[in-house]
């Protein structure tokens, strides 16, 4: 009942939020000012009037003003924490730095620095995909804070919204406002470490029909068995396969200039995600050790280089490769 | 941060303990209070806290020892000592801030349920402390960075606080209750229903308040009898209440009662008021009785405020039953009294004489007045004081004078209440303790019921005043009193001291205690006229916001930097710079800045050069601007101001 | 003496080609009275910048190269029995020069660092209980391979802290190093005339002590070196020492400059070689990025 109650509602909650918030909030930097922030007694302060007005109907009942007394100071304490809290976040400066990019078996992490030129803040709190970062004070320097997310399936994102909030002083009201930076961040297949060597292959279009069984031959040169067409050289048809099958292949030999190392989708076992983890691996050791790679996927070949540019590029070609839902809120 | 908070609230519930440790039996006050300090040893060792399971154990061991030692009819104790129990209990669970965070929210309504069992001005400071401890506490819970912060912030807001509070306490309109509540009936008086004083071996140990009385126009003369209850029947050995209850009095003659003052209670279950003589009120809570006397319709425990009318008691004659009533004894019993009486009665021909008689039995017999007489047990009780050891305080004498009379056939009644009352530095009240309680006769002559007081003639003295004023007691009382500051009362200093707490504690009373829904409509239409008095309502809210608004201009100053005159030049261009987007986004220096804005506004090159050098100058070669050049470089910087804008 | 200034570094420049900047601090260092750590790869020039500020100084100079057998001994010096006079006399090392280049301080063991480094500190040597006090000046230039290279000792960062400043020469600008191909650059065996005398450094380097600084400059450096102690990417906060150095380099700077005042902006220049090698940065971020940060954090006061 309650979990229908909450299908029924959160959408509808979504778009009153949206309404409300209007784009005030879609900017990478913002000071929070009266039209940002919003101001509400927390749960606690709520459960607090809750003892004051039960404090109020025993006062009233026994005729005691002592106990009036208190419960109309828990009251005023409440709008106190209200004005107080407000007064705390204003003039925070915040600055969306960046969400690196990086694989699925890791955590993001936001990045965003604050400062108040005004006054200083304490005990602000920042909230990003359900993890939150407590900072105790907020001064004209500025600092760096950093919000750790959870892991995420491979994919590119648009930045979620950042909550920034505070119940400063007594916990009894909370100020909160939201940061909304317009920004993508890649999240690429988990490396799966295996010693599926690399080996060079032709970048030409010709279709591979064969796999790479033969790569730990030792022979850097020799790429592969092709199928015996009438104008191949007779000194390459590969006996040895002819006696065990019968059936005339060629030996493929590539020249050095228009091959590479290759970081192929098709030579890879098991199903999509396991290939694209192993490819991740594959990229991510070619980058420590800047050997220059090409990545081929099915209906796409990015060629062989060794800039940083080029790995970034292959890894958000595997976050992104079949991935239906690529872009997630 | 979090040890601050539960060590705090282990203190919290101490105090308020210890402040209702009248109230609680001795058992179950004992555990909470091992309970609290366990908890406080938990929070300041870093041990782990029990499990839940041990928790829930203690918990129903803990209602046990409650439901076999309170009494279940008093039902507000019962349900005060489960809140703190359940707190307690609560505390002991909380490890993390947002559990502590709940406890402090419900030690919030603990400490109120302090208030209606103590109510005086020390404990409500006490409370007060609490208050701020439990607000720091919560602070401190917050992530603040430190103590001092929390400390800081709590009375600041608290400072701020309490005068809108008690605002709203003056000027918000009372609520009439909404619902009858239980009383909490376990506030003791040195009255009782029952007079029988021979088992006591010693009195007067109280020296808590009953009540305050504010005579209106002037102080009555003394002596001061302050009439409770009468006890009508004999049963043997002690005088009881009647059971019969009096009748409501209808048709009041109210001009005939000339006298009339006002009267604070101190809280009490008791539903018994207390009157000058023949006493009526005009409170609606207030039952008027055909003997005199007044009571309490709703006898519940929170302090309670009458008007009084009062007169001297008028001729009455009585009826035939009346007269058998008040006559009626055991038929067995007390034979010495009996022969005592019928031998004083021979002598005398009619009631008055009778007592003039036995007024001179007590005054040459040998009788004497002490707080601390010998206990006699067993039966034939009148007989024994009589004889043996005529020693006694006003309940002897009266049991005793008032069987002699009934057995030669003269109406008489046993009062109690109260004898005298302090009357503190000649102002216009007294204030009656529990060691003022007392007990007489009533008989009737014939015409009137008349009163006779033994005490009168053992003695003398104590009719003038209070009891703590009788010369002649003084040692043997206070021998009897608990250790309290009127112990102390020989040493002149601390008698003074005690007068003036008294002072301060009256007008806690009937000003804090005592503001009721007619004593703020009056004050309402003192202030504001009677046809503004509606809009105080109004008024209250305006005030809170207006405070509020206030509070939020005050912290929206900005951080105070001290600055010299040519930062603060600087700073000025700088702002100017910055609201017309001018200012470099990066942190430059103050000088790199100034060449910012020269390369980028090309208007103010010549300014920025001069600015950037004057600035150098003083702050960096410290060598400080003559007064020209102060001038120059204000107006340098007012001319790139109006540039920039 | 700013004439004499301007030469000095005219001078180096025709030593060591396109290196302005890092020839002005390594005479910051100098007139500060500290030592110098340069960290590059081989072959970027830093034998070729301390031999000329040696030459260029007027100072005796001696070259250790250090290898992975150097002993303290080798650096120090020893006590050998003379047996002509039946006696031990003590042979001094090459520490007991004014300038002592220490080529490649990482390849040494720790416990022959340490004896360099405890020298520099205390500015004399004890041998067999025996005193025996550094010229004056002393000026160490150590070099230092880039960390990772293999069959290195990185310096604790204990040691590093002793170490004044440390710069990296880079590579040349491109023009600098066509000259260089080219063979136009300056001739190695040509020799460099002193420019200065040891008396007029010392002069200079009084001179330094005397460039005034504001309370503002004082609260700057105070901001900077606080910030790193409240981050918590920074393992290895700036100590004390680190502050007085940055005043002091601060001043040099100025001194450079032709001032006797310090400005925000040498507090600025000198920062990074500073206090680089004073950070101990989490993993993730790189000693020079760090400092970059701190600096663009910090506000100026007015």
């Amino acid at each position: 009942m309650v979990a229908l109650l909450h299908k029924i509602c959160a959408p509808l909650h979504h778009r009153l939020q949206d309404w409300l918030l209007r784009d005030k909030h879609k900017t990478a930097t913002l000071t929070l000012g009266h039209s940002t922030v919003y101001v509400l007694p927390s749960k606690l302060g709520f459960g607090f009037l809750l003892v004051a007005g039960l404090n109020f109907i025993l006062a009233a009942n026994y005729q005691n003003n002592l106990v009036q007394l208190s419960s109309y100071l828990m009251l005023v304490l409440v709008l106190m924490s209200l004005i107080q809290s407000y007064a705390n976040i204003r003039g925070l400066q915040l600055q969306f730095k960046e969400v690196p990019s990086g694989y699925a078996n890791q955590g993001r992490t936001y990045r965003l620095s604050v400062t108040n030129q005004q006054r200083n803040s304490y005990a602000v709190q920042f909230q990003w995909r359900g993890n939150t970062t407590l900072v105790e004070k907020v001064d004209s320097t500025s600092q760096d804070v950093y919000i750790n997310g959870d892991k995420q399936p491979r994919g590119c994102y648009q930045v979620p919204r950042l909550k920034i909030f505070s119940t400063y002083p007594f916990g009894l009201a909370k100020v909160w406002s939201y940061l909304e930076a317009n920004a993508d961040y890649y999240v690429y297949p988990a490396p799966q470490p295996h010693n599926h060597a690399l080996n060079k292959q032709a970048l030409s279009e010709t279709p591979q029909q064969s796999s790479g069984a033969l790569s730990q031959s030792g022979n850097d040169e020799f790429d592969g068995l092709k199928e015996h067409k009438q104008l191949a050289d007779y000194r390459r048809i590969s006996w040895k396969h002819f006696a065990k099958r019968e059936q005339l292949l060629v030996k493929e030999f590539i020249t050095e200039a228009d091959s590479a190392y290759v970081v192929d989708f098709g030579q890879l076992p098991g199903d999509i995600e396991n290939r694209l983890s192993l490819m991740a691996y594959s990229i991510e050791q070619a980058q420590i050790q800047h050997i220059p790679i090409a990545v081929r996927l099915p209906g796409l070949t990015l060629p062989s280089d060794s800039s940083d540019e080029h790995y970034l590029k292959a890894l958000r070609t595997l976050a992104l490769y079949k991935n239906r839902g690529a872009i997630h809120e | 941060m979090s040890n601050f908070a539960s060590s705090a609230l282990s203190f919290i519930y101490i105090g308020i303990l210890m402040l209702l440790a009248t109230e609680l039996p001795t058992m179950l006050l004992s555990l909470l209070l091992l309970l609290c300090l366990w908890n406080l040893l938990l929070a300041n060792k870093g041990l782990t806290r029990p499990a839940l399971l041990a928790t829930n154990i203690l918990a129903a061991a803990l209602l046990a020892v409650l439901f076999i030692t309170v009494d279940l009819k008093q039902s507000v104790l019962l349900f005060v000592t489960m809140l703190l129990q359940a707190s307690i209990l609560k505390l002991l669970q909380a490890s993390s801030a947002k559990q502590q965070q709940t406890v402090i929210v419900l030690t919030f309504f603990s400490i109120s349920t302090v208030f209606l069992y103590q109510q005086s001005l020390y404990s409500t400071l006490l409370v007060g402390l609490f208050f701020i401890a439990l607000t720091i506490a919560l602070a401190s819970l917050n992530g603040l960075p430190t103590t001092r912060l929390a400390i800081r912030k709590s009375i600041y807001s608290l400072s701020i606080a309490v005068p809108l509070a008690a605002l709203m306490l003056v000027f918000v309109p009372k609520m009439p209750a909404f619902w009858q509540l239980p009383g909490a009936n376990s506030a003791k008086t040195g009255l009782n229903e029952r007079i029988d004083p021979f088992d006591i071996a010693s009195l007067a140990k109280s020296d808590e308040l009953v009540f305050r009385a504010e005579f209106n126009d002037t102080l009555a003369s003394p002596p001061y009898y302050w009439r409770a209850m009468l006890h009508t029947e004999f049963d043997g050995r002690a005088w009881i209440k009647a059971k019969i209850p009096a009748q409501a009095r209808t048709n009041i003659d109210w001009p005939a009662y000339s006298g009339s003052a006002q009267i604070y209670l101190e809280k009490s279950a008791n539903p018994w008021l207390y009157t000058l003589g023949d006493g009526v009120s005009r409170a609606s809570d207030v039952r008027n009785l055909s003997d005199g006397l007044l009571q309490r319709k709703d006898p519940s425990a929170s302090s309670f405020k009458y008007p009084l009318s009062y007169r001297p008691q008028l001729p009455e004659a009585l009826s035939r039953y009346e007269y058998q009533y008040y006559t009626q004894l055991p038929q067995q019993g007390n034979p010495l009294t009996r022969n005592l009486a019928r031998r004083l009665g021979t002598k005398s021909n009619d009631a008055n004489a009778f007592i003039a008689e036995l007024y001179d039995y007590y005054r040459y017999q040998g009788f004497t007045y002490t707080l601390t007489p010998t206990p006699i047990t067993g039966s034939d009780t009148l007989d024994i004081f009589l004889t043996q050891t005529q020693r006694g305080f006003c309940g002897h004498y009266a049991s005793v004078s008032a069987f002699m009379m009934r057995s030669v056939g003269i109406p008489a009644r046993v009062v109690s209440g109260y004898l005298g009352g302090e009357n503190v530095g000649g102002s216009d009240y007294l204030s009656v303790y529990q060691y003022d309680a007392h007990a007489w006769v009533e008989y009737h002559d014939g015409v009137r019921w008349q009163r006779f007081d033994a005490t009168a003639v053992v003695a003398p003295g104590r009719l003038n005043g209070s009891l703590s004023q009788v010369e002649q007691l003084r040692q043997e009382f206070r021998a009897n009193l608990e250790l309290g500051l009127l112990q102390l009362s020989s040493f002149k200093s601390l008698n003074w001291l005690r007068i003036q707490l008294e002072k301060i504690d009256y007008t806690w009373t009937k000003w804090v205690l005592g503001f009721d829904q007619q004593k703020q409509n009056n004050l309402l239409k003192g202030l504001l006229g009677s046809q503004f008095a509606q809009y105080s309502m109004a008024l209250v809210v305006i005030a809170i916001a207006l405070t509020l608004f206030i509070v939020l201009m005050l912290s929206s100053r900005q951080r105070k930097v001290q600055l010299t005159f040519s930062a603060k030049q600087l700073s000025r261009l700088f702002d100017a710079a910055e609201a017309s987007a001018l200012l470099s986004p990066e942190q430059l220096t103050p000088v790199a800045q100034l060449d910012y804005l020269a390369t980028h506004t090309p208007q103010l090159k010549a300014h920025m050069e001069r600015i950037s050098r004057l600035y150098v100058q003083t702050t960096y070669e410290q060598q400080p601007l003559t007064k020209k050049q102060r001038l120059e470089l204000k107006k340098l910087v007012n001319k790139s101001i109006k540039i920039i804008g | 003496m700013q004439e004499k200034l301007k030469q000095l570094t005219l001078g180096l420049a025709d030593v060591i080609f396109g290196k302005e900047q890092q020839i002005k601090l390594a005479l910051c260092a100098m007139l500060s009275r500290g030592h110098l750590l340069l960290e590059d790869l081989p072959g970027m020039g830093k034998t070729t910048l301390s031999h000329g500020l040696a030459q260029t100084l007027g100072m005796s100079y001696q070259r250790i190269q250090f290898t992975s057998d150097l002993l303290p001994a080798d650096i120090l010096g020893a006590s050998i029995f003379n047996t002509k006079e039946q006696k031990f006399t003590f042979h001094k090392g090459p520490i007991f020069s004014q300038m002592v280049l220490a080529d490649e301080i990482n390849r040494a063991g720790p416990k022959t660092q340490s004896a360099l480094l405890e020298a520099m500190e205390e500015g004399c040597v004890s041998i067999d209980s025996e005193r025996y006090t550094l010229p004056s000046p002393f000026f160490v230039i150590a070099t230092q391979n880039p960390q990772h290279q293999s069959g290195t000792f990185p310096l604790p960062e204990s040691q590093l802290d002793r170490f004044f400043m440390r710069i990296s020469l880079g590579f040349p600008p491109a023009d600098a190093e066509k000259l260089l191909i080219k063979g136009l650059g300056p001739q190695r065996h040509k020799p460099i005339k002193p420019i200065i005398t040891c008396d007029e450094l010392q002069s200079m380097q009084n001179q330094v002590d005397n460039v005034s600084i504001a309370n503002t400059v004082v609260d700057y450096i105070l901001a900077l070196v606080t910030l790193t102690r409240h981050d918590r990417d920074i393992t290895h906060p700036l100590s004390p020492r680190a502050s007085i150095a940055l005043a002091q380099g601060a001043k040099a700077w100025a001194f450079l400059e032709g001032r006797d005042y310090v400005m925000p902006e040498d507090v600025q220049a000198v920062f990074a070689s500073i206090c680089e090698h004073r950070v101990n940065p989490h993993d993730n971020y790189s000693q020079a990025s760090v400092c970059d940060d701190i600096l663009r954090r910090v506000k100026v006061p007015l």
